[in-house]
């Protein structure tokens, strides 16, 4: 009905088709182990994947330009059980690398995931493609076979387009024995040193994310393992022959994933390559700029109602949140807001323990509170929507805005309050809303993995599983709550949810009302 | 028996393994047409100096600070690099390269990739370094037999003899 509108205009939009795909794939794989939900995580666990492969190889790999070709032969066949095998894996995982970063980019930017306070982990992202490729291109280089050379003369030829330096880098693969072991150590030193500023660059894109995730499920991990495996016994990898560079053989398989630009190159021109690689390069760390939007508000700090617990730093998914000592003279601590990092969601005033309703104050002031939906705001629409309410079926739906749009569960025995995130909610809410009438509550959030602020569906979990502070008391009978994760676009699995909580609160002894 | 989720995940790994080992071998790339040979020619050299040194008059000289009192002007601007490759009397290239630097008194540098049918050939490649006598330089004629997949480089240079093929 009108009259129980929820209060906050949900910006909801229908799921694209990378959302679809993504939820397809939850079926299979659920939230947790779903690849297209953990790219940046599997971006991390095959660095070290090839890191670790890497290794191996190095250890076995002769590091002159006359030996490097036999003794990778010499792994692929005489131990193709271990050298091979591992050989196949480092280029299949240097491949998934690419393709998964290319996915994760996808993604974030299907999503609108760059502007503002997301600036940060956009454009740090960019410069790890730069090196994500420069890594992996002078790593075909070390086989020292005729894709090597055909790869390292193409590479010379665009970077002499620039015209710096004055021999031309192209004259070091002309001749034969041209390639000494000087300039083959070099290969060498940069296969080894540029993954490393990659992992930094990589340490570097995760610095602004709290609890950034690093490392996929276990389940996913040992999936994407055994699939490198699979493919590196089923198709291992082989050199071509060697380089000589008086012969060009008229067919190169190439992989497509790392060294695609040379013929790119060669249909257009060194420097039309330049230019797509300089526009990309500037389009991408311009996006956020040119897709500024409206200046949000952010978070603010009452100094009087902070004690300075550090709950709301530990739980902001931006790091928007520092401790800083007292400013009143007081010994301690103070949170702090960084403004330019604050994405507005308010899971920090969900973290307060000054957030709770119960405090008998006629102003709520929490130590950390959203200025335009403030937790005192939180308290006097959930105390309206309260009156409306009565009977053990009666149900108070707290709904996420970002969720599946929730007008349609306020009617006769519901009443929608709305939150700028799910996250955003101290659990006292809760507890509050059932000693005052409700007869349960339903906490509608995002699908697991779709929170536009990262952690609020996890976090929501963990504080009603009483495993981080603050918790929903243990008195509180859970019978009497469930969450919904039903992302934009499934408001009839929200509906589907409503009417079976109301079903099993109809169910419910009386003792469990007390 | 595998659940209809296990089932869905193997066929999805299976896709993106199979993704993964396709394109990092197909489609095969073809450097140069089947059957024919790569013309790589790869110059870096100085032209000549467009100017002599000049000795400074006296006055010049006195007009100078005591510590830039040297006795030779020598201009640095070079000639650009002109260098032409036909095969069997058609041309392949004719290319005039200016000089690098902003002085422009460094090498001139080329580097072009030409591929040609394979066979019996006549090479001639003709390089000055003088643009002040277009027709002066250097000009050698090869007969060359090229194999398919052959890379025969061109190369300029005093330490060569001139024109070199490799
Ligand atoms: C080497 C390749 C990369 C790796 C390993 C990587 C890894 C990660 C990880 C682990 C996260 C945290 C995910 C989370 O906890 O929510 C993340 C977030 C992010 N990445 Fe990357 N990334 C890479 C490249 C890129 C690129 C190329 C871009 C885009 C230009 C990009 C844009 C972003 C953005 C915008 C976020 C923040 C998402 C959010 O705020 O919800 N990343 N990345
Ligand atoms: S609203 Fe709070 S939790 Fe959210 S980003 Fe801002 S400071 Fe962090
Ligand atoms: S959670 Fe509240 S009390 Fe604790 S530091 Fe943050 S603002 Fe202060």
């Amino acid at each position: 009905m009108p009259a129980h509108a929820i209060d906050a205009a949900p910006p909801v939009t229908k799921p694209g088709l990378w959302v679809a795909l993504e939820r397809a794939l939850d079926r299979a794989f659920g939230p947790a182990a779903n690849p297209l939900r953990n790219l940046g995580a599997l971006g991390f666990l095959l660095f070290w994947v090839l890191a670790a492969s890497g290794i191996y190889l190095y250890v076995r790999f002769d590091t002159s330009v006359d030996g490097a070709y036999a003794s990778i032969e010499h792994l692929s066949r005489a131990e193709w059980y271990l050298g091979g095998v591992l050989r196949s894996v480092h280029r299949y995982a240097a491949d998934a690398f690419v393709a998964v970063t290319f996915a994760h980019l996808a993604r974030e930017w299907a999503a609108g995931r760059f502007r503002r306070f997301r600036a940060f982990s956009w454009i740090s992202g960019v410069p790890l493609v730069w090196l994500m490729y420069a890594s992996g291109i002078v790593g075909c280089w070390l086989v020292w076979d005729q894709r090597a050379l055909f790869s390292a003369l193409a590479t010379a030829q665009w970077f002499d387009a620039l015209g710096l330096g004055a021999e031309p880098m192209t004259r070091n693969f002309i001749g034969v024995g041209s390639v000494g072991n000087r300039l083959f150590s070099l290969f060498v030193f940069l296969h080894v040193g540029l993954p490393l500023a990659l992992l930094a660059g990589m340490w570097a894109h995760v610095q602004r994310l709290g609890q950034p995730r690093t490392a996929p499920s276990r389940a996913l991990a040992l999936g994407t393992l055994a699939m490198l495996l699979a493919a590196a016994l089923a198709s291992p990898v082989q050199s071509a022959a060697p380089a000589d560079p008086r012969h060009l053989p008229a067919m190169l398989e190439l992989d497509w994933f790392v060294l695609f630009a040379h013929p790119l190159m060669y249909a257009t021109s060194p420097e039309a390559l330049w230019v797509l690689v300089a526009v990309a390069t500037v389009a991408l760390i311009a996006l956020p700029r040119a897709a500024r939007g409206a200046a949000p508000v952010t978070a603010q700090v009452s100094r009087a109602d902070c004690n300075g617990c550090g709950r709301c730093v530990a739980d902001c998914p931006y790091q928007a949140v520092l401790l800083g000592p007292r400013s009143d003279g007081r010994r301690g601590w103070q949170a702090e807001v960084l403004a330019e990092r604050c994405a507005a969601c308010g899971i920090c005033a969900g973290a307060c323990p000054s957030s709770t309703p119960f405090r008998s104050v006629r102003e709520l002031v929490s130590g950390i509170d959203l200025p335009d939906l403030k937790v005192h705001e939180l308290r006097r629409r959930l105390a309206r929507a309260l009156r409306r309410l009565a009977g053990r079926a009666s149900v108070l739906v707290f709904a996420c805005e970002r969720a599946a749009r929730s007008d349609a569960l306020a009617g006769p025995g519901s009443a929608v309050v709305g939150l700028r995130c799910l996250g955003m909610l101290p659990p006292s809410f809760v507890e509050y809303a059932l000693r005052r009438g409700a007869g349960g509550v339903l906490l509608l959030g995002c699908r697991e993995g779709e929170c536009a602020y990262r952690l609020g569906t996890d976090l929501t979990g963990a504080r009603l599983a009483g495993a981080r502070e603050p918790h929903l008391r243990a008195n509180v009978p859970r019978s009497r709550v469930r969450v919904a994760a039903c992302g934009a676009g499934e408001e009839a699995q929200a509906a589907a949810e409503l009417v079976q909580l109301r079903r099993a609160l109809a169910r419910e002894p009386d003792n469990a009302h007390a | 028996m595998p659940s209809g989720a296990s089932l869905a995940q193997l066929a999805t790994y299976a896709a993106f393994g199979a993704l993964l080992v396709t394109l990092s071998r197909h489609p095969a790339y073809h450097p140069v047409p089947a059957g024919d040979a790569l013309l790589q020619v790869s110059i870096a050299h100085a032209g000549v100096r467009l100017h002599p040194c000049r000795r400074l008059s006296a006055q010049e000289l006195a007009a100078r600070a005591p510590n830039m009192r040297a006795a030779f002007k020598c201009p640095r601007r070079r000639s650009p690099v002109r260098v032409s490759v036909a095969l069997d009397g058609r041309a392949l290239l004719d290319e005039t390269v200016a000089p690098s630097g902003f002085a422009r008194d460094g090498l001139s540098t080329l580097y072009r990739r030409i591929p040609v049918a394979a066979g019996a050939h006549l090479l001639r490649v003709q390089v000055g370094d003088d643009l002040r006598a277009p027709h002066a330089g250097v000009l050698r004629e090869f007969e060359v037999l090229l194999d398919a997949g052959q890379v025969l480089s061109i190369d300029f240079g005093p330490q060569r003899d001139g024109i070199a093929i490799s």
